[in-house]
């Protein structure tokens, strides 16, 4: 399995995550991941994901002047959208870690290699 | 629909500004999505219009279209129209009773000028058969209807090709004998469909003003 279809699953929280911090409009979420560490993924992929998160009501859009030139979309992240992004951190913690363990990455809580 | 319009409009003026490479990447995107039938019009628009503006700001980064498209932009455009809502039922049923009228209309008036136009130089029959007509009326919309589906979808199989050039000609040739294929029927219906139903006899301002009446009950329907 490759690392992009390993963290398909994750890139909602990832997307929610950043919107979080500070609402923001498409290319600027792009480059936000990318510098995260994330530059496997290929830029397009969050529009698909975007949509989802607005259908589910996770998220809003709204249109908005930026400092910068013309009227962008800016998305901001829901009180629904608040609640699902902490179970599903939650969730990822209880993964991590065993997985981490059983992958020989030792110990997360105890920091060492 | 006036918001929808001022997006196709602004899209046209800003995908200008894309060069080479992106600009016909983003054009077989938006032709894919576009003829989307199912696609609710404004949220395709809005969505590509998101895009393009990444497209342009990346485009001003140095970053090219691949780089958000990926390796396969059929795959994405096909992901992408999956989370767009589709256009509800009662704007297609709208559209296609609409195009129904037009059709009607641009018949009653061609068949007016023609009552007009030819005695002037041959003697005619001016009698037709009124199950004829609206025999025909409903097989032309309905290889209009099946026309615009077909084009729609040579065109879509046209896109995201390496050879652009070789894909369209295929398509075009295609296209072409479809076309032969559909108006062969519709001539063969007039020619050989004995007449029935009953006969009417009528004057030629007298279509053209029934032309017009069902154009504007078209127009209405399509609102």
């Amino acid at each position: 399995m490759s690392r992009t279809q390993l963290l398909k699953g994750i890139l909602d929280a990832c997307i929610m995550m950043v919107i979080k911090e500070q609402p923001v409009y498409g290319y600027e979420l792009a480059l936000k991941l990318q510098e995260a560490g994330l530059p496997e993924i290929t830029q397009g992929t969050i529009y698909p994901v975007l949509l989802r998160l607005q259908k589910k009501g996770y998220i809003t859009s709204e249109q908005r002047e930026s400092p910068s030139g013309p009227k962008r979309k800016y998305y901001f992240l829901s009180a629904e959208g608040q609640d699902e992004l902490k179970s599903i951190s939650d969730e990822w913690e209880k993964i991590v870690i065993p997985v981490n363990k059983l992958l020989g990455k030792g110990d997360v809580k105890n920091g060492y290699d | 629909m006036d918001m929808t319009k001022a997006l196709i409009q602004e899209n046209n003026d800003k995908r200008e500004l894309l060069t080479g490479d992106n600009k016909k990447m983003y054009e077989d995107f938006l032709v894919y999505l576009r003829t989307d039938l199912r696609i609710d019009e404004y949220q395709g628009e809005e969505i590509l219009m998101e895009i393009l503006n990444h497209l342009l700001e990346a485009q001003a980064d140095g970053v090219d279209a691949d780089e958000i498209f990926g390796n396969n932009p059929k795959g994405f455009a096909d992901e992408l129209i999956a989370e767009l809502p589709s256009e509800k039922k009662r704007g297609r049923t709208d559209f296609i009773a609409g195009q129904f009228l037009n059709i009607v209309a641009f018949l009653l008036i061609i068949q007016g000028m023609l009552s007009f136009v030819l005695p002037y130089f041959t003697e005619i029959d001016q009698s037709v058969g009124l199950g004829n007509t609206v025999l025909l009326g409903i097989m032309i919309t309905i290889i209009v209807l099946t026309a615009i589906r077909v084009v729609f979808k040579l065109i879509r199989q046209s896109l995201f090709k390496e050879n652009h050039k070789k894909a369209e000609r295929i398509a075009m040739l295609k296209a072409a004998v479809y076309g032969m294929f559909g108006f062969g029927i519709i001539m063969a219906a007039a020619v050989f469909v004995p007449e029935f139903g009953p006969v009417i006899n009528v004057e030629w301002w007298a279509y053209i003003i029934g032309g017009l009446v069902v154009y504007v009950i078209g127009k209405l329907v399509k609102k």
